[in-house]
């Protein structure tokens, strides 16, 4: 016996020193990595892109790309001076930081605007302005321009009476600001319900936001405000952006990823300890997972070029069950002390493969499906899986003791294997826990409500949603996820559908419980607009000065405007559509479409009342991300409910190659296992999702696992020894998991907590009488 | 920027209504605000002429001015036709010679008005201290006890509206006159002040409604 653990020690020279190799490698690749990880944390980058249609990829594009990088920050008090010198204090913090930048939107503001849209006032009107031309009395109209220019002091306004005695110019503007707009000291400044809020706008310098940097922009806002409350202590300070949710989200994610890791990391240490007395199990078992886990993210990341936040969580716990392999070896040490350390490797490879193989095919079945993110996942499971297996098999022979590890407490485990209960055909009791169970699946199946919602994959911190809600009730601010893409051949095509979809909106703003809307046409109305309202206003504004001339006897003479109309691609040129040039989409074809964006849409909108104007005006799509989403995670669902019957045949096929008659006894737990947990989310009220059957994969890989080692060594307490450190420590993990903020993650965790443990309590019941398989162990069976 | 713009630099008469708090009292304008008499409720006449580009004629106006530091101005024009314009911190209102009401602006729509409101009060008030943030001040004084305030804008819009603005009183503010950066001048006498009785009586609060 010696000579062969000799010669097989030999033998296993040549693979450990070429996963050492490997190891280095991997190592080097990593530590370039983290250097400049690249990270995504964008859940929507974790969604399958399957949209054809290039233009609504682009204008979807353009919406995200502005709005990732943008905060809106409002400063507010009962007084305008005292918030505009707050606001100042505010910038100068900012400004003072690397991690903001502010924006100006000059658009509306500056005296380049002004003179770029004079030469056009003719034909720029609001709605209400046309109305108003058109349905008030001459005699009325003139003896308004006659107030206007007997005013006291300045009352011209921006134009000189004579090209706008009506003042309709400061009107449009005013429409163009907002209502309750006004600009001083060059910012915008929001009046509601007493409070003067100015709005300030910062971009954040950087794209992306790093997993490791932390709460770098909150951190500069905090500090910024603080500076607004030393200058005056009443201001409330509000706030919202995509970079803040971004940050929290990363931050969590970050500090879930520490508690669950140190906690599972703590509970295996503990476990071990009990069970395994010295600290070299678990050292072996730590370094067999941390590798595990670097060639799942240095594989993804060569794979994909990237490594998701998301993937990385789930991934490292995925690859947690490879602990199971590790701890198998230390456990069978218990009782094979004969077969030497190498020949106790050669002994268990055959069970440890299959149970690598099989795990590593419900991985891979994530894969199946058009998910960028469940595609990293399953690289990052499988080629973590088979590293940690690799270092398990090639190098724990190598670096073992001679000391059998076993504690006290840990051959007590193995003990209880013989007293745990086996079901049994002839058996009353297997009987009745079956049809109990039966009747507890069944009610809670049908209690089962189903939740493909966006809001299961996130979850915003109170206080930002608060602060969102509050900064959109002042503001308005357009939402990213609804808008309207407008096309046309042409310019004045999509212009005019523009013009005929507003009408539409003005007529159901409240209806839809929106605040209001922003299009290109605002500031560029079509040509036939240009020319109706140029002939409407020269028509009126002759009339009024002639009435005026006659009663102040004089001759007033309107003022000349441009000839040529406004030109979109003029005013594309100019600095003042700088704001809007992104909306503002072309195709090489000759299309062209804008972006017509909503301002107040909240839980509250008729959502269905604004898709349905889309069908009203051609060339008009409604696009709603968030419906979308929802839609397509509907659509994985079922569609990985499939893949997860698929796994489990083919996994069932696997384990028939090797244990034929046996095989259901390694397969029922885990789905008694499923159906269980399923049920148990249908009596707790936790909606069925996406999550969950991710879940119920990775519960497959694992329970199978245990039937497999229950099986491969039948009687065997080793192997239940294993099996119960295993899902100990995968439950501990798990069960931290389902304390997790995010949705996603509670739920996959409450999944995983119920699964593993009814699968551990289970696989005992199933295990085959010792000696039914017994013909491949070579050794007698330890029977304390 | 339009908002300023929009300002309607009624009056720079006025005296007297007594700002509230003057915490610091600055040397310059401190002249003029010891010769101000300070009251709540001042009447009076107007003489307005406004002289504008591309009109042959100057614009001659009169009427009379009712100011209330707590709620406003009414200004009446009764010459050449009969008019009345109403400014309050809510609104800007017109009302015809029939008495119909148009409101010309709203403060909630547009806050110019409040912007127009805060200067025109702070003028009111003989908030020296105000609109020296704005303004350049420079005053004269003569031995009769009349001043002289000459208002250059520093910066911004104003310096794009106004070339400047004269003022010159004695106990009260006696003429203002504006000359606009486009060419424009209008000049505004004050005639007949007087403030007695110290309240808006009832038809005066009438006008302002």
């Amino acid at each position: 016996m010696t000579q062969d653990e000799d010669r097989l020690r030999l033998l296993w020279r040549w693979p450990a020193v070429l996963w050492l190799l490997i190891v280095v490698l991997l190592a080097a690749h990593q530590i370039a990595f983290w250097h400049a990880p690249k990270l995504e944390n964008d859940v929507m980058a974790l969604l399958p892109d399957e949209q054809n249609d290039a233009l609504l990829a682009a204008a979807q594009q353009q919406m995200s790309a502005a709005a990732t990088r943008q905060v809106m920050v409002l400063i507010g008090s009962s007084d305008a001076s005292r918030s505009l010198a707050s606001a100042r204090a505010f910038s100068a913090s900012v400004e003072r930081g690397t991690e903001l930048m502010a924006l100006r939107d000059d658009s509306a503001s500056n005296t380049a605007a002004l003179a770029f849209y004079q030469p056009y006032r003719d034909r720029l009107l609001t709605a209400d302005q046309r109305l108003y031309l058109s349905g008030t009395p001459l005699p009325l109209l003139a003896e308004q321009a006659l107030a206007r220019l007997y005013a006291p002091g300045l009352s011209s306004g921006p134009a000189p009476w004579r090209s706008d005695p009506l003042g309709l110019w400061t009107g449009w503007w005013q429409a163009r600001l907002g209502t309750g707009v006004s600009i001083r000291d060059a910012l915008p400044v929001v009046s509601r319900q007493g409070i003067e809020w100015v709005v300030l706008r910062f971009t954040t310098r950087s794209s992306g936001v790093s997993a490791t940097g932390g709460r770098r922009v909150g951190s500069a806002l905090d500090r910024a405000s603080i500076a607004a409350k030393m200058t005056s202590p009443d201001v409330r300070v509000l706030r919202a952006g995509v970079p803040l949710y971004a940050e929290a989200a990363a931050e969590r994610a970050s500090t879930e990823v520490n508690t669950i890791g140190l906690g599972s990391l703590f509970a295996v240490i503990m476990l071990m300890w009990l069970v395994f007395r010295g600290p070299r199990p678990i050292v072996l078992v730590s370094v067999s997972l941390v590798i595990g886990v670097a060639a799942g993210a240095a594989a993804t990341a060569l794979v994909f070029g990237e490594v998701h936040l998301l993937t990385l969580v789930f991934g490292a716990s995925l690859v947690g069950v490879a602990e199971d392999y590790g701890i198998h070896y230390f456990a069978l040490r218990q009782g094979h002390e004969t077969l030497g350390r190498h020949g106790l490797m050669r002994f268990l490879l055959p069970g440890l493969s299959t149970a690598l193989v099989t795990s590593a095919l419900a991985y891979l079945a994530l894969g199946l499906a058009p998910f960028p993110g469940l595609r990293q996942m399953a690289v990052f499971s499988a080629s973590g899986l088979f590293a940690a297996f690799a270092t398990v098999a090639c190098w724990f022979p190598q670096l073992d003791s001679d000391v059998s590890p076993v504690s006290r407490f840990g051959r007590a485990i193995s003990r209880s294997l013989t007293c745990w209960p086996r079901a049994r055909w002839r058996d009353l009791g297997t009987w009745a826990v079956a049809t109990a169970l039966a009747l507890f699946v069944g009610l809670g199946l049908s209690r089962l409500v189903v939740r493909d919602d966006l809001r299961t994959l996130q979850h915003a911190p109170t206080a930002l949603l608060a602060q969102q809600t509050e900064l959109a009730s002042v503001l308005g601010v357009p939402s990213p996820a609804q808008f309207y893409l407008v096309r046309g051949v042409g310019s004045e095509q999509v212009l005019q559908r523009e013009e005929q979809l507003k009408m539409l909106l003005d007529q159901r703003l409240t209806a839809a419980r929106i605040t209001g809307y922003s299009a290109i046409s605002d500031w560029v109305p079509s040509l036939s607009r240009q020319l109706a309202d140029a002939g409407l206003s020269a028509q009126i504004e002759v009339s009024v000065l002639a009435r005026v001339s006659a009663i102040i006897g004089d001759k007033i003479v309107r003022t000349p405007f441009a000839a040529p109309a406004l030109r979109i691609d003029d005013w594309l040129q100019q600095p003042v559509s700088e704001p809007f040039r992104g909306r503002w989409l072309r195709t090489n074809d000759g299309q062209s479409a804008s972006l017509l964006l909503l301002h107040g849409v909240g839980p509250r909108s008729d959502i269905a009342l604004l898709a349905a104007q889309a069908s009203k005006v051609p060339g008009v799509t409604w696009v709603d991300r968030s419906a979308e989403i929802s839609r397509l995670l509907g659509h994985y669902r079922q569609m990985m409910t499939w893949l997860l019957g698929l796994g489990f045949i083919v996994v069932g096929i696997a384990l028939w190659f090797r244990y034929r008659a046996l095989a259901w006894r390694a397969l029922l737990p885990s789905l008694i296992a499923m159906l269980l947990s399923v049920a148990v989310l249908g009596w707790v009220g936790e909606p069925f999702q996406l999550f969950s059957v991710l879940a119920l994969l990775l519960l497959l890989g694992m329970g199978v696992d245990y039937g497999i080692f229950l099986v491969e060594h039948a009687g065997d307490g080793a192997s239940w020894l294993a099996v119960s450190v295993g899902a100990a420590s995968t439950l501990l993990a798990f069960g931290l998991l389902s304390f997790s903020a995010t949705p996603a993650l509670h739920v996959f965790g409450l999944t995983m907590f119920i699964g593993i443990t009814v699968v551990w309590a289970l696989s005992p019941c199933f295990r085959p009488l010792a000696h039914i398989f017994g013909a491949v162990d070579p050794s007698p069976v330890s029977r304390d | 920027m339009i908002a300023a713009r929009v300002v309607f630099l009624v009056v720079m008469w006025g005296s007297s209504i007594a700002s509230a708090a003057q915490v610091e009292p600055m040397t310059v304008g401190a002249v003029v605000r010891s010769q101000l008499i300070e009251v709540s409720v001042l009447r009076c006449r107007f003489e307005q002429v406004k002289r504008l580009q591309g009109f042959r004629n100057p614009l001659l106006s009169s009427g009379t001015v009712l100011l209330s530091r707590d709620r406003g101005v009414v200004w009446r024009t009764t010459l050449p036709f009969v008019s009345t314009l109403v400014l309050t911190r809510k609104q800007v209102v017109t009302r015809s010679a029939d008495g119909t009401t148009h409101a010309v602006m709203r403060r909630s729509a547009s806050p110019a008005l409040l912007t127009a409101n805060e200067l025109l009060i702070a003028l009111i008030g003989g908030d020296v201290d105000m609109l020296s943030k704005q303004f350049e001040l420079q005053e004269t004084l003569s031995d009769d006890g009349s001043w002289r305030l000459r208002l250059v804008p520093k910066s911004g819009p104003l310096a794009q509206m106004f070339e400047h603005i004269d003022l010159r009183g004695d106990r009260y503010v006696r003429t203002v006159s504006l000359a606009e950066a486009s060419g424009d001048q209008t000049d505004i006498r004050f005639l007949d002040p007087s403030h007695t009785p110290d309240h808006l009586t009832a038809s005066e609060v009438i006008a302002f409604e």
